[in-house]
This record gives C-alpha cells, sequence and structure tokens, in this order.
C-alpha cells in the first residue's frame, strides 16, 4: 500500500463517530450515574441514589429533545466536513488511479475532449447567433415588419422573398396608424465612398426614419438623433457617426459635431455619434456612417419604391398576431390597386434576421449533440473495461469495508475528472475550433467576428462535462455494482467468469446506430454538393476574371463619363497579356447583384387588373455573351451598332422566350420593357446567376448603350493562370479615374465556389463530425476485442491446440461485437430514415432516403469495423498454445 | 422575557468562568456551581445540559469525548477564544451595571 501515503484510507468509514442521539444519551447517563454516586456516598441504596439523582434533573425528555435540537446543526456540519474530505478523498484519488491507468487516461479524455471540444464550439455559433437577446431595451418586443405577396408565389422571377418585400413611403405612413405597433422605423443599407479631409474609403451606409433611435431605445452618446421632419423629402444632409468610426476616422474629437463630412462626394453635417457597438443585425456589416432616409426622388410616394426594412415595438399588451392582422390592413388600403394589394408579415425581430441561418446551425448542433453522445458511449465502453480490470483492487477495497455506495462514487468521481479533464481540453479545442469555424465559415456567421469563449459557452462546456461525467460513470458503477457483484467482490471469488457482456453490447450498440446515422447525414450533404457542384451553370466560369467596380454617384450623375469609363477600362484590360476577350455586364453572375422589372409581349394590352410579369433584367457591353460562353441559340448577338439612338434591341434568354412565345420563335417580336417597346434580335442560353440550385429565370438582356443604369462589372476571358493578371489589371484601373473603385478582380471560379459556401460549410463539419463518430466507433469496437482477446487467451491456446482452424478463431473474435453491431445496425436504419427525414430542404436531387447514400454509411461503417476488430482479431490467433498453457 | 434572558446571560457568563480555568464535564460544571453558589443559585441539573449546548452552537464552547477521573467515558467542555472575548466583555458588562444597581441602592433617597 505504498501509494497511500497521506491520511486514512479514503474508502473508509469512521466507527467512532456517534449519533446525537447516543451523544446526549451518554452525558446524561454519565451525569445521572456521578450525581447517584455522590448520593450514594451520603448512605443511600443505590436505587434511592438513581432516583433522586433523576429527580434533580428535573425533566430527563424535554432536556434531551432540546439538546438534540442544538446538536443538529453540528452534526449536519459534521456530514458536510465528511462529504467534502470524501469527496477531496475521492478526487485525489481518483487522480493517482488516472495516472497509473495513463493509456486509459489518455483515450478517455481525449475522446470526451473532442465530443465536447466540437460541442462548446458549435454552441458559441448558435448562442452567439440564436440564442442571446438583442443589445437592446425589452428585445423581445421588438418586431420584423415587411410587406407580403403571397400571390407572388406563382412567379418564378418574384417567388423569392415574397414574405419579406421591403416597405417604402406608402406604407410607412400607412403604418403611422397603427395602434398595436408603436414607433415603426425604416432602414436600409447602402455602400459609399466616405471622404474626410484626404482620406478615402468605402464604407457602409445606414438609411434611417428620425423613428429609429427611439424605437430602439437608443441615444447618442455625443450631439442628437435625426428629428421628425428630417427624415423627408429633400430633408438636411446630416448624418451620425458610428462609435467606431468617430474614433478610428476622427480620433474621437469632440468637436466633430457641426463638422462636414463627404458621401460620394456629397456634404453631409455630422450632427451626432451613435454608443458603440450600435449594430441593428448580428450577420450584417456594422454601419460607419447613417444617414437619414426618404430624402431622395426615389422615396417620393408616387414612385412606389420600397427598400427598407421596417422595424417596430408591439404596444403594450398586443401580440404578434393582433399587430399582423392591423398592419396588413393598413398595407393593404395603402397599397390597393386593381391588380391586388400587399398584406403584412410581423415577426420576432431576433427570430426573423436568423431565418436563413437558423436551421442550418440548428442541424449543426444536432449533429454535434450526436457525436457527444458517441463520445460519451465511447468512454462508458472504456471505463468498463477499465472497471473489469480493476476487479481486485475493488475486491480488496470492498474486503476493508468500503460501501457499496461509496465504491459507485469513487467510481463517478474518476469519471467526473475524466470529463472535468476533457471539458478542459476540450474548451482549448473549442477555441481553436472557433477560430477555425470562422475562417471557413460563410459570410454571415464571419461577420459575427468576436465569437469566443465567454461565460455562457464555458457554462455551457461545464454542463456538457458534469452531464456526460455522470452519463459515462453511472453506466460501469450501476452495472458492475449489483448487490450480488459486491458479495462476490467482497468473498474475492472476482466476477470474470459469470459476468454478463450486456452492457458493453447495449454500449456497441448505441454507438454504431449514433455513427450510422451521422454518417448517412453526412453522406447524403456530400452527394447532394457533389450534385450542385455538377450543375452546369450555362456559361464557362474557368478562366474568368471578374472586376467589380463602384463609382460615386455625384461625378456619374452623367452617364457618357460612365460610358467612357467603362470603353477605357476594357480597352486597357484588353491590351493585357494573357486575355482573350473583355466585356462587361451590369449584375454578371455570382456578383451577388440581380435586378427585374414588368415585361410584357406584344399582344397583350396593358391590363390594370392583372399582376405584372417579372423578367431579370441585364444591360450588357458588346462582346458578352462570347466572353462569358453564353450559346446564342438563334438569332444574332448585340453590335456596337446597337447604340443610343439606334433601333431598341434585346436578347432572350430560353426560358423568358419559352414562357412568353411557348409556340413559336421569339427572334422579330416585341417585347414591352421599361416604358419602351423593344425588338427581340435573339435568344440565349439559360444560366444561373446566384445559385446553382435555383431554377432558370427568365432574362432579358438590353445593350448598355441602350439603357446605361447601374455599375457594370467587368468580366475577362484569359488563356491560362489568372493569379498574376488581377494585380495589373488593378494597377490599370486604379489610375483611370479617381472617383471609380475596384471593389474587387476575382476569378469567376471563385464567385460560383462562394454561392454554395453555406453548403459546403455545413457538409464539411457534418462529415467531420461523421468521421471523429466512426473513428470513435472503431475505437470502441478495438477495445472491446481487445480485451475480449486478453480475457480469453487461454481458451483459444486450448482451441489452437485441438487444431482449430485460424480463421475459426478470428470468427470467434469478432463474434464479440457481432451482437452489438447486429443491434446497432437494426436500430440505426430506422433511425436514420427518420432523422435525415429532417435533411431534405438542405438537400439538392437527393431524397433524404437515398439508398446510395445509405450504402455508402454502411460500407464506411463497415470498414471502421474491420480496421479496429482484425487487428486484435488476428492477434488472438498468433498465440502460442504451448506457452498458453504452460503459464496456467 | 428580559428576566429570562438576564438569566441565560448569568448561566452562560458562570460556566464560561469556569471553563476558563480548564475542561470540566457537565457534572464537574454542575457541582462548581453549587458549590460555589453554596446553593444560593438553584439550577436544575437538566437545565444546565440545554445551556452548554446552546453555547456550543454560538462557538463559544466546544466539546469532546474524554476518559474521565474514575476511568469512564465523559464529554468534556473546553472554552474556545471566542468563548474568553465574551467572557470578558460580558464580565465587564455585569460588574459595571451591578456597580451602577449598588451603587443606587445605597445612596440615600
Amino acid at each position: 500500500m505504498s501509494q497511500e501515503p497521506e491520511g486514512p484510507d479514503p474508502l473508509d468509514r469512521s466507527p467512532l463517530r456517534r449519533s446525537v442521539e447516543q451523544e446526549v444519551a451518554d452525558e446524561f447517563d454519565f451525569h445521572l450515574a456521578m450525581r447517584a454516586r455522590e448520593l450514594a456516598g451520603t448512605g443511600l441504596d443505590s436505587a434511592e441514589a438513581r432516583r433522586q439523582a433523576e429527580a434533580r434533573f428535573g425533566d430527563l425528555a424535554e432536556a434531551q429533545r432540546l439538546c438534540r435540537e442544538l446538536a443538529g446543526h453540528r452534526e449536519r456540519r459534521a456530514r458536510r466536513i465528511v462529504f467534502f474530505s470524501e469527496l477531496a478523498q475521492d478526487f485525489r484519488f481518483a487522480l493517482r488511479t488516472l495516472r497509473r491507468r495513463r493509456a486509459f487516461a489518455t483515450l478517455a479524455v481525449i475522446t470526451t475532449a473532442l465530443g465536447i471540444g466540437a460541442a462548446t464550439a458549435i454552441y458559441g455559433v448558435v448562442d452567439r447567433v440564436l440564442l442571446r437577446p438583442l443589445p437592446f431595451d425589452e428585445p423581445g418586443r421588438l418586431v420584423a415588419v415587411w410587406a407580403s405577396e403571397p400571390e407572388r408565389r406563382a412567379d418564378p422571377v418574384l417567388s423569392r422573398g415574397w414574405d419579406k418585400v421591403p416597405l417604402g413611403s406608402d406604407e410607412y405612413l400607412a403604418l403611422q396608424k397603427a395602434t398595436r405597433l408603436r414607433g415603426i422605423a425604416l432602414f436600409g443599407t447602402s455602400a459609399n465612398m466616405l471622404s474626410n479631409g484626404s482620406t478615402r474609403e468605402r464604407v457602409t451606409t445606414l438609411v434611417a426614419t428620425s423613428s429609429l433611435l427611439p424605437t430602439l431605445r437608443v441615444h447618442p452618446v455625443l450631439g442628437r438623433g435625426f428629428l421628425p421632419g428630417e427624415d423627408v423629402h429633400d430633408g438636411p444632409k446630416i448624418a451620425l457617426l458610428s462609435w467606431e468610426t468617430w474614433r478610428s476616422r476622427f480620433a474621437g474629437d469632440s468637436t466633430v459635431i457641426g463638422r462636414s463630412i463627404r458621401l460620394d462626394d456629397y456634404p453631409y453635417t455630422v450632427v451626432g455619434v451613435l454608443p458603440p457597438g450600435l449594430r441593428l443585425d448580428r450577420t450584417a456589416t456594422q454601419a460607419a456612417v447613417w444617414v437619414p432616409a426618404l430624402q431622395g426622388d426615389y422615396d417620393l410616394p408616387e414612385r412606389h419604391n420600397r427598400q427598407y426594412s421596417g422595424v417596430a415595438r408591439l404596444a403594450p399588451g398586443a401580440t404578434l398576431a393582433d399587430a399582423e392582422r392591423e398592419a396588413s390592413t393598413l398595407i393593404g388600403e395603402a397599397t390597393a390597386s386593381p391588380a391586388g394589394k400587399s398584406s403584412a408579415r410581423v415577426a420576432d425581430w431576433q427570430f426573423d434576421q436568423t431565418r436563413d441561418i437558423r436551421g442550418s446551425l440548428l442541424l449543426l448542433l444536432g449533429a454535434v449533440g450526436v457525436l457527444l453522445l458517441i463520445a460519451c458511449i465511447n468512454v462508458a465502453t472504456l471505463m468498463l473495461g477499465e472497471t473489469a480490470k480493476r476487479e481486485p483492487e475493488l475486491a480488496a477495497r470492498a474486503a476493508l469495508g468500503a460501501g457499496m455506495a461509496r465504491l459507485s462514487r469513487q467510481l463517478l468521481t474518476e469519471s467526473l475528472v475524466i470529463a472535468g479533464l476533457g471539458a478542459l481540453l476540450g474548451c482549448a479545442l473549442a477555441w481553436a475550433g472557433t477560430r477555425a469555424l470562422i475562417a471557413y465559415a460563410p459570410p454571415q456567421i464571419v461577420r459575427l467576428g468576436g465569437i469566443g469563449l465567454d461565460f455562457r459557452v464555458l457554462a455551457f462546456a461545464t454542463g456538457c462535462a458534469v452531464l456526460t461525467g455522470i452519463a459515462f460513470g453511472l453506466v460501469p458503477a450501476l452495472t458492475r455494482l449489483k448487490p450480488a457483484d459486491y458479495a462476490a467482490l467482497r468473498m474475492g471469488t472476482g466476477l470474470s467468469g459469470r459476468r454478463s457482456r450486456g452492457p458493453e453490447r447495449l454500449l456497441i450498440a448505441g454507438e454504431v446506430a449514433l455513427s450510422l446515422v451521422l454518417l448517412v447525414g453526412c453522406t447524403l450533404l456530400a452527394r447532394s454538393l457533389g450534385r450542385l457542384t455538377a450543375v452546369d451553370p450555362g456559361f464557362v466560369p474557368d478562366q474568368m476574371m471578374v472586376v467589380q467596380i463602384t463609382s460615386e454617384k455625384a461625378p456619374y450623375d452623367d452617364s457618357t463619363r460612365a460610358a467612357r469609363f467603362y470603353a477605357s477600362a476594357m480597352e486597357q484590360i484588353a491590351a493585357l497579356p494573357g486575355v482573350v476577350t473583355v466585356s462587361a455586364s451590369t449584375s454578371a453572375p455570382f456578383t451577388g447583384g440581380s435586378s427585374s422589372s414588368p415585361t410584357r409581349p406584344e399582344g397583350h394590352p396593358a391590363d390594370p387588373t392583372v399582376p405584372p410579369v417579372y423578367t431579370q433584367q441585364r444591360e450588357p457591353m458588346p462582346g458578352y455573351f462570347a466572353t462569358m460562353k453564353i450559346p446564342l441559340l438563334a438569332g444574332r448577338d448585340f453590335t456596337p451598332a446597337d447604340r443610343d439612338g439606334a433601333p431598341l434591341v434585346v436578347i432572350l434568354s430560353e426560358a423568358a422566350a419559352r414562357r412568353d412565345w411557348p409556340t413559336v420563335s421569339a427572334v422579330g417580336h416585341q417585347i414591352f420593357w421599361q416604358g419602351q417597346w423593344r425588338t427581340i434580335v435573339g435568344i440565349v442560353g439559360d444560366i444561373k446567376f446566384a445559385r446553382l440550385s435555383r431554377e432558370d429565370e427568365p432574362i432579358l438582356y438590353a445593350p448598355y448603350a441602350q439603357a446605361p443604369w447601374g455599375d457594370l462589372a467587368i468580366v475577362v476571358r484569359t488563356r491560362g493562370e489568372t493569379g498574376a493578371l488581377a494585380s495589373a489589371i488593378r494597377e490599370r484601373l486604379d489610375k483611370l479615374d479617381p472617383a471609380a473603385t475596384v471593389l474587387a478582380v476575382i476569378p469567376m471560379v471563385s464567385l460560383v465556389e462562394r454561392s454554395y459556401g453555406e453548403e459546403r460549410y455545413r457538409t464539411l463539419l457534418v462529415t467531420l463530425f461523421g468521421g471523429m463518430a466512426s473513428l470513435l466507433a472503431a475505437v470502441g469496437i478495438f477495445g472491446v476485442i481487445s480485451r475480449a482477446q486478453a480475457r480469453r487467451t487461454r481458451e483459444i491456446g486450448i482451441r489452437l491446440a485441438l487444431g482449430s482452424p485460424a480463421f475459426a478463431v478470428i470468427g470467434l473474435m469478432l463474434r464479440e461485437t457481432a451482437l452489438g453491431i447486429g443491434v446497432g445496425l437494426v436500430v440505426g436504419i430506422p433511425a436514420a430514415l427518420l432523422v435525415v427525414r429532417q435533411l431534405g430542404p438542405y438537400l439538392f436531387q437527393i431524397t433524404p432516403t437515398d439508398p446510395t447514400s445509405f450504402g455508402l454509411a454502411l460500407l464506411v461503417l463497415l470498414g471502421a469495423f474491420l480496421a479496429a476488430a482484425l487487428p486484435p482479431a488476428w492477434r488472438a490467433n498468433r498465440v502460442d498454445p504451448a506457452r498458453v498453457l504452460r503459464s496456467e | 422575557m428580559a428576566a429570562r434572558d438576564r438569566l441565560h446571560g448569568t448561566l452562560d457568563l458562570l460556566v464560561l468562568k469556569t471553563l476558563s480555568a480548564g475542561p470540566r464535564h457537565g457534572y464537574a460544571i454542575a457541582k462548581w456551581l453549587e458549590e460555589g453558589t453554596r446553593d444560593k443559585l438553584r439550577v436544575e441539573d437538566g437545565s444546565l445540559y440545554p445551556a452548554l449546548y446552546r453555547m456550543e452552537k454560538q462557538e463559544w464552547i466546544r466539546s469532546e469525548w474524554r476518559t474521565s477521573e474514575l476511568g469512564r467515558q465523559a464529554k468534556f467542555y473546553l472554552i474556545t477564544p471566542a468563548g474568553r472575548r465574551h467572557l470578558k466583555a460580558e464580565t465587564e458588562d455585569w460588574l459595571a451595571f451591578a456597580t451602577t444597581v449598588t451603587r443606587l441602592l445605597e445612596l440615600a433617597v
């Protein structure tokens, strides 16, 4: 017992402690005996002496009751002290035994750390995005207000966002009358060039009504907010600075109020500074500058332009349903036209902001939860094996008088120590993991920026650790220490011979079933991603660069200057070596832009009672289709002759042509677009422009020269390597015009990849979890078979000596886990079928019950099984019968 | 109520006083009180113990089981540092009170 230097045996229970009751009784008895003895000294007989002593004592029962009551506190404190000292002993003892069993402890801690680390990292993101309330006063009463147009669901161009239609002046005025909503506010963002003295910088600008700050209950830290009467057409050009901009660009100078700054070369007067960290949407970039909304010509009510998000507070006592009903009526009245009217959708603001990303994150949380469960089961399996090895030690403790509860508690403490160490390491993993999560995350998560390990996340990790520790500690404690086993331990007969392997099989079954669920999930996602990336976008993105340019509005009010700029830019690029062709278009595919407006084919008179049909619109330069390699299916391409003043022409995409002229060729027909009839001169192939998974949308192309609206993206078809070209292009264009800024020069392939970044991210993570799960399952199976091999060495020796063939011995070993695996599959396959149904919305061209995915998952699992099971099984076969028999 | 408090307080004070001389078991404390007060202050044996337990809870005294002079296990009480402080403060209070009352009583009215 050399390893037990300090203190008594931790499993010892002191027999010397007496109960309070006993103590009071003993004490009183001593008193009475002493008094009786004294009285006996005066000549009384002993019975009389005792009687008089008792009389002198008074009410014995009452005194006892009082004393016991008073001593109760001491009893409780003593119990507490014993409990904690035993706990400390257990803890020290656990550390010591774990140090002795280093391999087991390392494996268990690493397994726990993987589970807890992954869970904590994902939880950190989920917590930050979905769970944490918005940092505003009474955030639960803030609601998003959108217009909603259910009839749009039928239109392929407009169906997206039919219930998230922005608001404009009409709706804003109408919603002022609402009684269920307080302080309706509109806001939107735009990108502008902020100039302050000599520095120029592209920033995000928030355009907001004067009601926004009061609605959010946010006050400027300096100066004032916008006032009612300032957010009107041609209102004063004033601006609020974000705290961060004020600190970094204006050095926190409080004399900034009243100073003039320039946004896109228009002067604005700074009237206030906003509080630090203010952002309206966690998943969006922070705005550097706020300016009043509703000031432009665009915002005039008669223009019916809708470009703002709405936010309001629910009136006291009002529910979301109340507010939505009222807002629907008000917006309906304001937008009523013969073609129909809009209604409203009112939703919890935070929920609405995270609507698109919520499902995806919960999916990841579910996957990581399954992984954590597998890790728990795995450690439980390890613990079971360890407990079996420790039978002699446990027997010794039982023989020395340690109770069953005490032994169970010792085992539980060990598992809690493992879980604690695992959580510690897991937090480190989560810290590193969160960094990786963000580095590879799609933009919505990247913008969350400061995801870290804060109190809430650490609390989550601790909770995980305690629960997992109890979960995998209880399994061996409960299954190992049945009263009968306990008796056997005391008698020293050991358990090996009569031990049930039920729990071990159950754990293996659970591990296999859960791994299968994860593996099927990740196979489905991976195959879906494969299908998605194989989609033909309708053009050739390889060997192609996209140059995104933004121009300041003021100098380019004159559209000829813009046209001149683009023409010379294209000329400069075309002269670069390695460039094959150059062209440009508004809203080039996968650049994030898209715009659409109503179109009407000839023969369809304008009918105000029918909702207009929308078509996507793009305005390319000559040579665009050739550069993009979009096939021309009929008619002709645009030529430089299709200029301003020439007959108005357009080219339709195949989907648009088929929609409007289903039976004849559209070439030569007229289409009404942007207030004028135009002749269709050609038809080109359909392309994907935002997401590969979307149906082809009808597109109308008009020559930029005849519709010079909006910024162009320049597309460059290159020969070979595109990397060096990017900096050359940037260099040429930077010198061209100071009012135009090159935002990015990116290979088209990267833009396409970015469009499925979220799918890829999700798939990558779930695949990572699936891989970890199968690794853990393999470790579990390896452990079980290794132990079986060790346990049955003698039996194997005899079998081999009696001439059993090698494969029979290997089969014997594999059978150790076969039942567990069989049960796991029987449970796992239906469970997987049930679970993956949730994946439906995330799959592209794959049904959740895809048999190939199930087959692949089973194959992976089989591979993991063989890799884990064969080495120890093979080792069993190498047993030398002679040696085994001799050693007996 | 005040009278009972005074009585408690007096008993506590006397017990602390005897323990300040060294550990004693309950019976020895009772004997000391009998002898010291020459039976003027008759305390029922049974009411001494709740007082001892109460003082133990207040941590003025603590107890341990020892072998008594007659070779039998008995519970001995020991005064704690807190008990000593209490004894000192209460003794001063008591003396001040007694002096005042005595002076008033001796005063010719």
